[in-house]
């Protein structure tokens, strides 16, 4: 599978934020890895909106859970930046009760990925977030 | 005298009879001061009719008319007929005041003579009779004394009302005496009623025999009155009659003394006598006064021939007879009328020869007996009467007849002239009839009224009288009828009138009687039927104390045993029998009947108000001389004036027992409550607290008296409230016997307490909830501690979670990335690796779920699911699952129209575990297949294998906590044992049916069942028709 599919879907840039160094790595390897992605990693929520506050991706993937700013207050944050408007922001959480999925859409979400996270789907799945903004955004 | 004292209908009664008392008055008739009777004879009535309403109306209508007739009757036809018709009237009265006296008697008098002399029936009856007779044997007495017939006095007419009076009550007794037995003697409703009818015909009787009576007496009365009339008539008939005969005498007499005064009388002598005696005029009758010769054979023709000498020159003797001596006519005057007689022998004829020889013989007067006299053309009957003439002068003893005789003075009569016009009153109210001769022979008729004379008058006169006199020496009899004129003046309808009168009341009276009798004879029978209703109704209450529980004991006013039902026998252990007519008190327990003696000695044997209302207990005694308590209750039956009791017993030695037991009960459970460690309380229904115990006051830091006057709802936290009270009426309406509710109190400090209240609802014999037992279990503890392991689960979980993500997604990541940069050995042992880390994050994700189903924190999102693409999703997603344990995953066709309403990720969890199962227990290169079929309204998704299956020791155990097969299969498994458990519990939360069929090593099927939706199934077909 893998060159041809890297090929084809290596077009976007991913902001991945997790205060699990491990995590961020397997992420940034499957995103690069397979689905050619260019992958950028924060460990907090303060370094993430640091980092928005100079570029701007195409998608964040977002942890929930973190210390100090978790996950919906960082997203509350990314949100107010001017140039992160209609910036697809996916959490990323072991908590995916179906009123939890609900409440962290009606956030602004994009979308949620269950943790833990298939490293060989990852990239498909946010291709397909992807894609799914690409209207939206034009 | 039941009725009340009603003074509009006294007034009006005595209104009626006073008009009629002033109306009577008013018209003057002789016996106007009669009515005045009416006034207390009508109030009598009245008292008597008030006593029964329904009788007043018809009576008094009654009384009404028959006072107009009376009025009536006395202005048309004048004072006569008024007495008689009073006595009929007041008879009436004198009947109905005889009644009311009888009841007055009997209800007063007798009252008093029959206590000493007993109350039997016939002793009542028998007094009854003798006062009622005591009361018409006085009048009677009276009328003896004092009812003379004769003059209609005042006073005699009274005695004749107060004698009719006296019938009329004597005529009642019978109805009076049949009363006393129809309320004494209680027959049967037919006797009753014949008894009853018999009285009214008696009565009707006794009133038609007064009628009848009075009609006798009064039509007799006015016969004797026109007889006396009539003799008097008669009488002065025949004064006239011997008067004129007498003074005719007297002229011949006259004649007489003209013969002894002078030798010689002369023809012209004669005449001047009788012309001065002025005969026609004075005389009535008498046809003329003549003198005749006596002149025997030989002296005949010297006789005839000095006749013809003196200045009759036709003189001689005739008829041409011979006889012995000769009584020859020689004078009669006036001659004129005479002519024929002058010369007659007398002695021609025997009745004319007989008179005479008859007076020359006595030397009187004598008539002849009927003759017809010659010188009547109309040959009409007459009589001689002759004067003896002696020469000797008067006839005294020593006169001989023979020798001395010279003639006779006489005077010849026809009968029609001398007795045609005796009295004034002859022919034009009387009338005679004469006969000659001792006997009423119609061929010695001398005169009769009307002139026949050959036989005896048609008509049959009303008055008649004959009477036989002697009149000189000659029998007549004479015959007095009536006239016509007569016996008009005695006609008279009072009588008549007194039975026409007299019938027609009696009858309308009997019509009344009948009448009431009749409706009274109704009225019986409605009470018989009613009667023998209640018999009836008594026969099914005789039935009852047959066979009722409880003994039911009759008692007399004086405590003794008058019936003793089975079950009394039951309870006593005595037979009835044994036991009638005992006291009571010898079927209690010895000790107990002073209390009982304390009863009677109270009064006159009568229960305590207690006994009557509610009943006591008191200990019986049976007849093997055991005690055993019983509830005894009694009621007063008042039948007449006697007084009885019904006891009803019971026997309540069970009941005794059960009581005790409960107490003991009852006081173990306060005991047990009180000293609980745990809180237990009581409520009612709407919450108020009724008891707690001293655990429930620790807990909430309230004491007795405060949570006493607090409400269970009002303890609860607010939030908590609603629930709370849905769930306990849901507990109310589903009659559940216990319930469990979680709820937060309250305590006093304001402390949040977790509490588990369990409760059981005691009802009622009514099956309505009485009160509420509740045990409070303090769950904060508990909660507190459940708290603190869930976070703690869900805080490993997580923390596991982390470190298995990377290391799994390592894992994958070399082993599908970068599989090219390992050996085949590094890549099988990092295959084992990534395998056990997967299966390790099947359990956590298993533990996590069983945490949530366990505390209800389970949420699901429901949708409706189309199961062809669904399913097609899920096989899609577990193909490369199944790959690796080398089965071949396969969806068979799935119709479009199954769409059921489930939580579609859940799903996929329950159908990825079947997957998960049913490719790890297959043979390598084996196929599962899934497949969804309808079956009926539901859709079934089925996973199946052709694995080992499921043996039959697990089948029991599958669907529970971490079962999982013994593992004696070929090929490694991997799972918690938790996977089946979470569908189970997934699928029946989401309202589906879980289940499975194995035959081992042949084919296994797990499926799930889920309702279909029906709309959309419907919406589906509609759309592909209308495609």
């Amino acid at each position: 599978m893998g060159a041809a599919q890297q090929t084809e879907i290596a077009t976007g840039h991913i902001l991945c934020v997790d205060d699990e160094q491990d995590i961020l790595s397997i992420a940034k390897t499957s995103l690069e890895a397979i689905g050619g992605f260019q992958v950028s990693c924060c460990n907090s929520g303060v370094e993430a909106l640091e980092w928005l506050q100079k570029g701007r991706p195409d998608l964040v993937l977002l942890d929930v859970m973190m210390p100090n700013m978790g996950g919906p207050s960082t997203l509350k944050q990314i949100q107010k930046l001017p140039n992160c408007k209609d910036l697809p922001v996916v959490f990323m959480t072991a908590r995916v009760q179906p009123q939890e999925v609900e409440a962290y859409l009606a956030l602004g979400a994009s979308q949620v990925i269950s943790k833990p996270f298939d490293p060989m789907m990852l990239s498909e799945q946010v291709q397909t977030i992807l894609d799914q903004q690409q209207p939206h955004a034009e | 005298m039941s009725a009340r004292f009603d003074l509009r209908k006294f007034v009006l009664y005595s209104g009626l009879v006073g008009f009629g008392t002033i109306v009577s008055l008013a018209l003057n008739t002789p016996y106007s001061t009669l009515p005045l009777l009416w006034l207390p004879t009508g109030i009598a009535t009245w008292m008597f009719l008030s006593c029964s309403k329904k009788c007043a109306i018809p009576f008094g209508i009654g009384t009404a008319a028959g006072f107009l007739l009376y009025i009536g009757m006395a202005g048309a036809l004048g004072g006569a007929i008024f007495a008689n018709i009073t006595i009929l009237a007041i008879s009436i009265y004198a009947l109905i005041t005889a009644g009311l006296a009888s009841r007055l008697i009997r209800k007063t008098l007798m009252a008093k003579m029959s206590k000493r002399l007993g109350q039997s029936k016939s002793q009542q009856i028998f007094l009854t009779t003798l006062v009622c007779a005591a009361l018409a044997v006085l009048p009677a007495w009276a009328i003896q004394q004092f009812g003379a017939k004769g003059d209609e006095s005042l006073a005699l007419t009274a005695v004749r009302l107060f004698g009719a009076n006296c019938l009329g009550i004597i005529a009642f007794i019978p109805l009076i005496v049949g009363k006393v037995q129809l309320k004494y003697f209680q027959d049967t409703n037919k006797t009753r009623n014949r008894r009853e009818y018999l009285a009214i015909l008696v009565l009707i009787l006794a009133i038609f025999g007064t009628t009848i009576f009075a009609w006798y007496t009064t039509s007799t009365s006015l016969m004797d009155k026109n007889n006396e009339r009539f003799d008097a008539l008669a009488e002065e008939s025949e004064k006239a009659l011997k008067n004129r005969l007498l003074s005719y005498e007297d002229a011949i007499l006259g004649g007489a003394g003209l013969f002894y005064a002078s030798t010689e009388v002369s023809r012209q002598e004669w005449r001047e006598y009788v012309n001065a005696l002025d005969v026609v005029n004075r005389y009535p009758g008498i046809n003329g006064i003549g003198y005749i010769d006596r002149v025997p054979a030989r002296e005949v023709d010297a006789f005839i021939a000095a006749q013809r000498k003196s200045g009759v020159p036709d003189f001689k003797s005739h008829p041409e007879v011979t006889h012995d001596t000769y009584y020859i006519i020689n004078y009669i005057e006036p001659l004129a009328i005479n002519g024929p007689a002058l010369g007659l022998n007398i002695a021609f004829e025997t009745n004319r020869k007989t008179a005479a020889e008859l007076a020359a013989r006595t030397g009187k007067s004598a008539i002849t007996q009927r003759i017809l006299l010659v010188q009547d053309a109309e040959q009409t009957p007459g009589f001689l009467l002759l004067f003896p003439i002696y020469s000797t002068g008067v006839f005294d003893q020593d006169t001989d007849p023979e020798t001395d005789l010279l003639g006779w003075v006489y005077a010849p009569f026809i009968g029609k002239n001398l007795l045609g016009d005796l009295t004034a009153s002859q022919g034009e109210r009387i009338g005679i009839n004469i006969y000659d001769g001792a006997t009423a022979d119609v061929t010695k008729l001398i005169f009769t009224e009307d002139g026949r004379l050959d036989a005896t008058p048609d008509n049959q006169p009303i008055y008649k009288k004959s009477a036989t006199f002697n009149i000189m020496q000659q029998d007549w009899t004479i015959e007095w009828v009536s006239t016509k004129s007569f016996e008009t003046t005695t006609i008279d309808f009072q009588a008549e009138l007194i039975l026409i009168t007299g019938i027609v009341i009696g009858g309308l009276l009997g019509l009344m009687l009948v009448s009431i009798a009749h409706r009274a004879a109704s009225i019986q029978t409605e009470v018989d039927r009613k009667t023998e209703e209640i018999n009836k109704a008594r026969g099914g209450l005789q039935a009852v104390l047959d066979t009722v529980v409880d003994g039911i004991v009759e008692l007399s006013s004086g405590g003794r045993i008058l019936a003793f039902n089975p079950s009394a026998e039951r309870i006593f252990g005595h037979k009835s029998e044994d036991v009638l007519g005992k006291p009571f008190a010898t079927l209690l327990a010895k000790h107990d009947r002073a209390k009982y003696e304390a009863y009677i000695a109270a009064s006159d044997f009568q229960f305590d108000e207690k006994v009557m209302a509610g009943g006591i207990t008191i200990s019986g005694r049976r007849s093997d001389g055991t005690i055993f308590p019983m509830e005894l209750a009694a009621s007063t039956v008042k039948i007449g004036d006697s007084r009885r009791y019904v006891a009803s017993v019971r026997d309540i030695t069970d009941q005794v027992v059960a009581q005790r037991a409960l107490e003991l009960s009852e006081k173990t459970f306060r005991q047990t409550m009180e000293q609980a460690p745990i809180g237990a309380f009581t409520f009612s229904p709407e919450g108020q607290l009724l008891r707690v115990n001293q655990a429930v006051q620790e807990l909430l830091g309230y004491n007795e008296q405060e949570l006493l006057e607090l409400n269970l709802f009002d303890l609860a936290h607010p939030d908590d409230q609603a629930q709370n009270k849905s769930q306990m009426s849901e507990l109310l309406a589903h009659k559940d016997e216990t319930a469990s509710i979680e709820t937060r109190l309250i305590a006093k400090s304001g402390r949040v307490v977790f509490t588990e209240v369990n409760m059981s609802v005691v009802t009622k014999a009514s099956d309505e909830p009485d009160y509420f037992i509740a045990q409070i279990i303090n769950m904060t503890e508990r909660k507190e501690m459940e708290r603190i392991k869930n976070e703690f689960i869900a805080t490993v979980s997580h923390e596991l979670r982390t470190p298995i993500t990377s290391i799994s997604g390592s894992l994958s990541l070399i082993i599908g990335a970068f599989k090219d940069e390992i050996s085949p050995r590094v890549h099988g042992l990092l295959t084992i690796a990534q395998r056990n880390s997967s299966r390790l994050i099947g359990l956590v994700n298993d533990i996590l779920d069983m945490e949530k189903l366990g505390n209800g924190g389970m949420h699901y999102k429901m949708v409706d699911v189309n199961l062809a693409n669904s399913l097609q999703h899920i096989v899609e997603d577990n193909k490369s699952y199944a790959s690796t344990f080398e089965a071949d995953l396969v969806l068979e066709p799935v119709s479009d129209d199954l769409t059921i309403n489930v939580d579609e990720w859940r799903l996929n969890q329950v159908l990825s575990n079947f997957i998960s199962n049913a490719v790890k227990f297959s043979k390598a290169g084996g196929t599962v297949r899934v497949c969804a079929k309808q079956y009926s309204d539901t859709a079934r998704i089925s996973v199946i294998d052709n694995g080992i299956g499921i043996s039959n020791e697990f089948r029991n155990r599958i669907f529970t906590k971490f079962a999982q097969a013994d593992s004696s299969t070929t090929r490694e498994k991997s799972g918690t044992g938790l996977g089946l458990m979470i569908s189970k519990q997934l699928v029946e939360q989401m309202g589906g049916e879980i289940g499975y069929a194995s035959e081992p090593g042949v084919e296994t099927v797990f499926w799930v069942e889920f309702k279909l939706q029906r709309h959309d199934t419907d919406s589906a077909k509609a759309l592909q028709k209308a495609g």
